[in-house]
This record gives structure tokens, sequence and C-alpha cells, in this order.
């Protein structure tokens, strides 16, 4: 069996817990089963003393800090119900569309990254809808619509075969640039959605493969629908 | 400020004054259920009263609840002939007006709608006329029944000298979700500190982390109203003990490296605080673009 990493990267998990002790001193490593969970409470308005808490643990992958983390919250307080964006199943917070944290992230999936930008907004959102206030951001739908709607909002397309044959040609690295724009401006990439195709263009290959799946199952939905 | 001069601040801070918005909440509540247990039970005159950290001083801010013990006379059949009939018809008549968690030997109070009233119902009956000792019924664990006695518990807690100490190691507890309860928590720091308690509270609390990280495994807590009859053993196990051990570690290695401001945050003072709202609103606005919450089955 493959070592895990902070077996093999003692220095990296030295520099974890020197990070959680000089940001987030109320978060502890725990090493278990060959995972490293950190454990223990999150202030979502900072470090003051009246901020508002949330106790969690985020669970690193075994390629930390190269995959998404999975996180929950322990203590009762969001209920486990997929409209408060939580995996019924296992718990977990949805805190966004795979691919589209790992565009927003850059692939960067270090412990302060993921808190800051990925977690915090989440629950600094969750408190205020506690508080009987809207959700402040943007919502995505569930399931494989919500990662059409990303590639929408990114790419400028939300038809689920163009987006799937779009992406097959990336992971098969025939995509080039003189290509018409995937947004249907008619226009070459390279003028248009440079900058976001090139993102997609640096995702790993298992996220890419993985909207393929959801691109999918949307077509059989809509072909399901109309039979 | 020195660290022990934050410490004291940031205990300040946490105190709740009798009459403040909580403590006014928690005596409505208490009072509504005395009120229920009267009429539900005419013929009985249990002793209603304040037990946990309210009576022993060491309630805080952060995290508070109202323990209130429901002993009835040793002869009264009213509320039920067993402690386990006491236990659950006190539930049951508590459940017309509330949702009921039945915890190891006291019963938790929700609104119907969820809400946590921090409410504690314990339940129990005296063992005979001449004394203070009950009988609890335990929901869980190897006995039915538990000798114990409230005003053993109160005074050993509130008359250790350690009580500063304890409202800190709650705080801490609680701000780094340690899941140990109050009652172990207590013995374990009195215990720490019955072999030395001099110092600042700075030093005291250090005294009782290190010895949480040199010596957890060692030490041993006992009910001071049942030693031997109450065992403990289900309220600190191995992987608790590891918690605290782990826990006390990186505390420690923080507040030597950064100071205790750096651990437990700044001491805002109430005025200064934006209403809670107001507050995440604008964190809200803060974090800019997020990335939108989705949900999936798989």
């Amino acid at each position: 069996m493959e070592r895990p990493w902070f077996e093999t990267n003692p220095a990296a998990f030295d520099e974890l817990r020197g990070i959680l002790r000089r940001r987030y001193p109320t978060l502890h490593t725990e090493v278990a089963d060959l995972k490293v969970r950190i454990v223990g409470t999150f202030a979502v308005l900072g470090d003051v003393e009246l901020s508002d808490r949330y106790s969690i643990c985020v669970e690193l992958p075994n390629d930390y800090p190269r995959s998404i983390p999975s996180v929950w919250e322990t203590a009762g307080r969001i209920e486990r119900v997929i409209d408060r964006h939580v995996f019924p199943r296992t718990g977990a917070l949805c805190v966004g569309v795979p691919v589209e944290l790992w565009v927003r992230l850059a692939g960067d999936f270090g412990i302060v990254n993921y808190l800051e930008k990925a977690l915090r907004p989440y629950l600094i959102g969750n408190s205020l809808v506690e508080e009987g206030k809207p959700w402040p951001f943007d919502e995505s739908p569930h399931g494989s619509e919500g990662v059409l709607e990303f590639y929408q909002r990114f790419i400028g397309n939300s038809d689920p075969a163009a987006v799937g044959n779009f992406l097959i040609a990336i992971l098969q690295n025939r995509l080039r640039g003189h290509w018409n724009c995937p947004c249907g401006s008619g226009k070459p990439i390279r003028n248009c959605h440079e900058t976001n195709v090139r993102a997609l263009r640096s995702l790993p290959n298992f996220l890419l493969a993985s909207s393929v799946d959801h691109m999918i199952s949307l077509l059989e939905m809509q072909t399901a629908r109309s039979n | 400020m020195s660290d022990n001069d934050y410490l004291k601040d940031l205990l300040k801070s946490q105190r709740m004054e009798e009459g403040c918005d909580q403590l006014v909440a928690l005596d409505e509540e208490r009072d509504k259920v005395d009120a229920l247990l009267r009429e539900a039970f005419p013929n009985s005159d249990p002793d209603f009263t304040h037990g946990g950290s309210r009576a022993k001083g060491t309630m805080i801010r952060e995290d508070y609840d109202l323990d209130e013990v429901c002993y009835f006379d040793n002869d009264d059949t009213g509320p039920g002939e067993t402690l386990e009939e006491i236990y659950n018809n006190v539930a049951e008549m508590l459940e017309d007006e509330y949702i009921v968690v039945r915890k190891r030997s006291a019963l938790r109070l929700k609104s119907k709608k969820g809400k946590d009233l921090y409410v504690d119902i314990v339940p129990g009956r005296y063992i005979d006329d001449n004394s203070t000792d009950v009988f609890l019924h335990q929901n869980e664990g190897d006995k039915e029944r538990l000798k114990t006695n409230l005003e053993t518990h109160i005074s050993y807690v509130r008359d250790s000298g350690c009580t500063d100490v304890i409202q800190l190691g709650k705080l801490w507890r609680t701000r780094n979700d340690i899941l140990i309860r109050t009652f172990p928590l207590e013995l374990l720091i009195i215990e720490v500190l019955s072999g030395d308690n001099s110092g600042t509270l700075q030093e005291r609390f250090e005294r009782v982390l290190t010895a949480f990280v040199d010596e957890i495994d060692d030490i041993a807590i006992e009910d001071p109203a049942n030693p031997t009859g109450n065992d403990l053993s289900f309220a600190l196990t191995d992987k608790l003990r590891n918690r605290l051990r782990t826990v006390a570690e990186d505390t420690l290695d923080t507040a030597g490296e950064y100071g205790w401001e750096h651990v437990f945050g700044k001491v805002e003072k109430k005025a200064t605080v934006l209403p809670r709202v107001a507050a995440l609103t604008a964190a809200a606005a803060s974090v800019g673009a997020a990335a939108p919450p989705w949900s999936d089955e798989a």
C-alpha cells in the first residue's frame, strides 16, 4: 500500500500544523486510518472573541493539497438535506461544483485557500440563512444541472451535447485555439473565451471526465423526457 | 497587557450577570417547566432547583445551559413507582410542550420548532427522608440507577478554588470542539490542581494543560458523591484522552509562540460589536464572488 503523504513528506505535515497554529489556533490535526483530519471550530467572522463559530471536520485527500478536501459540520447545526447543500448520504457539505472549485482555487487546495475561498463563504451564507436572510451569493442547481450551469457561466454554452463534446476534445488533447469558441460567438477561441478555456485545459482528467458523465446524464434525461 | 491580564479580561467578558437576556430566558423556561410539573403531579412536592454551572459559579456566556434537578420524595409514587417510570413520566409530560431529547439521566428541552433551549431537566428520587442523596435513572450504561448528591457536587466544584480555571477550561473545550462533558472536565481540572493551585490564572491553566499533555492517561477521576459506585470511565475514553492531549499540546505551543490572545482571540467590548446580521453581511461582501454551493446525490 502506498504510504500516506504525511509520512512521505513530514515537512509538509509540520508546515500544515504550523499554519493551523498561526492562522487557525482552534483547529487541530488528527491522524487516524491513514487520513489527516482537521478538527475544531472555525470562526467565520475572523479572529474575534464574539465570532460565529462552526464545529468542522476537514478530511484531507491522500494527494493533499492537489484534490478537493471533504468537510463536515459536526455539531448538527446545518440540516442534512440537499437544499442546504449537504450530501444527504454522507453529510459532507457541498461547497461548490468540484470543477468550479478547482478553477476558482487554481487547483490549490492547501488548507488556507480551501478554508478562505471555499468554506468561509459557504458558512457565512449559512449563518445569514439561519437569520432568515437570503443566501448572499449565487446558488447552483442540484446535480448535473448545476454542473451544466457552471459551463454556461464559464464558456457560454448550455447545451449538454456541445459541452460534452468540447470537454472530450480537451480530454483527447485535440482542442485548437482557432476552433470556434463554444459560446457560439463565431469567433476563434483565442479571441473569445480563451482565458476560461485555458483554465479548463488545466483541469485534471478525472474532473473533466466527471463533467462529461454529468453531460451524458443530462442527455439521457432529455431523451427519457422526450420519449 | 500581560497574558495573565488578558485571560482575566477574557473571563470577565464571559461572565453572565443576573438579569442578562440569556439568564432571563432560561428562568422563564424554568418557571414554565415548574408549573407544568406541579400541574401534572399535583400531589407531589418535588425539589426543583438549579444544579450545574449556575449553582457552581462556572457558567460562561459561550457555553451555557441550565441544569434543573427535579427530585421527588422517597415515598412519593405520584410521578412513578420506579426511577425509570419517573424519568419516562416526566419526559412524556414535557413532550406536550417541548421536543425532549433523552440523555443519560437528563432530559434536554428543545422548542417544538427544534430550537435548543439550553435547559436540562434531571428527574430523580431521594433515597430516604434523612439525606440529600438521590437515585437517578440511567438511560445508558451498565447500571440502571445511579446514586449521587447534588449538594456534594456543587460544593466540591464551587469551593475548589478552581472555578476560574474551570471557566477557562470550558471555553477552551468549546472553542476547540472537544467532546468532554462538563463534570469530568471539572473533576480533571480540580484533580490536577489539587497538588498545587498556586500562581496566576495563566500559570494554573498552563499547569492543567501541561498535565493533559504529560499525564492524561494516568489522571483518575471519581464522583465525589459516590466514589466507588459511579463509574465515570464512559466519560473519559481513550479517544477523548488522546484528543485532550493533542489539543492541549497545540494550545501550549501556540500560546508559547504567539501569546494567549492569539489562542482565544480579541476580547470585544459589547458596544463595539456589530449586530450579527450586519457583521455577516459585511463579511459576505468582503469575500467577493464565491463558488455557488451545489449538491449532488452521488
